[in-house]
């Protein structure tokens, strides 16, 4: 899998949600901020962390139950 | 389910806001006798209150326990709920439509009181736990620029009364404390709801953004809902009209918060 496509999948699986514009903001913001690398670096072996860091903000907006759903999905779309 | 067709039900949701909240308006045209019209009126609120009391409990018990924003959808549905009781005690409202005085003036204070209390509170959970969630990209700047823009708006509508009501409150008088109380709360809301407003703008386009969307709908409607009872008069509008616009804002703003609690439940649980 190439590395950009990876945060392309995670925003397009957020973008539903939270609007394809959040979607990608967060997904950027989260990368550069929280995991201090490029989005376009992002590997599989990075996408834990990435969803731990949204995680909080995901509970936040959907209650957890829903947000643990969404990240399951993530995570295993990009297993 | 492709994108568009998920944001339908959420469509259908606040139209249907919006045409039940003509209701009043429909009275108005169809009910001559202002007693009687009062007591339509009356009705109708109590109707309303009820109905965007349970929508936002809804949204509350989708949430479980511990979680930010189900203390903050408490909040603004027992906002609506405090009216209710307080309301049945004053019964129909003249005013605008007919001389009569206000029944308990110091009880209607209070509910305006305790509605303005507890809906500051409620938003001001849900635009912390915003700007708590890591996702509020605005700077410190845009955030003071909007908050002025709000206190300057709130300011222009609830200015006259305090203005006019200040001095009998500094004098003892107790509804004019309660108008004055009322004013400033109404103040305080637009300023800490401003968040929410950006929430509902920067989430645009995915479903999240549908509750946020729906409850600043609910404050431009409460805001419509001041305007009208300040400058209806001074726009040319006769008393009986101002009346019938306030009370179509009304609705808009209990519908529209109905709508953004229901829109809470159906987010959380078409994501799931």
């Amino acid at each position: 899998m190439a590395p950009g496509s990876i945060t392309a999948r995670i925003e397009a699986k957020l973008a539903p949600l939270l609007g394809p514009n959040m979607a990608r903001n967060a997904t950027r913001t989260f990368c550069q901020h929280t995991l201090q690398m490029d989005p376009e670096a992002l590997t599989a072996a990075d996408v834990p962390r990435l969803l731990a860091a949204l995680r909080p903000a995901l509970r936040t907006l959907l209650g957890a139950a829903t947000a643990e759903h969404l990240l399951d999905e993530i995570t295993l779309e990009l297993r | 389910m492709n994108s568009p067709r998920r944001h339908l039900r959420f469509q259908a949701l606040a139209l249907g806001g919006v045409a039940v909240g003509l209701v009043p308006a429909c009275f108005a045209l169809s009910i001559a006798d202002p007693v009687r019209l009062a007591s339509a009126f009356f009705g109708w609120a109590m109707a309303l209150y009820l109905t965007a009391a349970g929508g936002m409990l809804v949204a509350a018990l989708t949430f479980d326990r511990g979680e930010a924003l189900r203390p903050a959808w408490l909040l603004l549905g027992a906002a609506y709920l405090v009216l209710v009781p307080t309301q049945i005690a004053i019964g129909p409202k003249a005013g605008g439509l007919f001389a009569e005085a206000v029944r308990f003036p110091v009880v209607d204070s209070l509910a305006s009181g305790a509605f303005g209390a507890l809906a500051v509170a409620g938003f001001l959970l849900l635009s912390r736990a915003w700007r708590a969630s890591g996702l509020d990209t605005t700077s410190p700047a845009g955030r003071l620029a909007a908050q002025l823009l709000a206190l300057l708006v709130a300011g222009v509508l609830a200015g006259p009364e305090l203005v006019e009501r200040l001095p009998a409150a500094l004098g003892g008088d107790v509804n004019a404390l309660g108008d004055v109380l009322a004013d400033l709360l109404d103040v305080s809301l637009f300023v800490v709801a401003v968040p929410v407003l950006r929430a509902a703008l920067v989430l645009g386009g995915g479903l999240v953004a549908w509750p946020w969307l729906l409850l600043t709908a609910s404050l431009m409607a409460w805001l419509g809902y001041d305007a009208t009872a300040v400058y209806g008069g001074a726009a040319g509008l006769d008393d009986r009209t101002v009346r019938v616009v306030e009370e179509v804002f009304r609705s808009f703003g209990a519908l529209f918060a109905f709508g953004a609690g229901i829109a809470q439940r159906w987010v959380m649980t078409e994501a799931e």
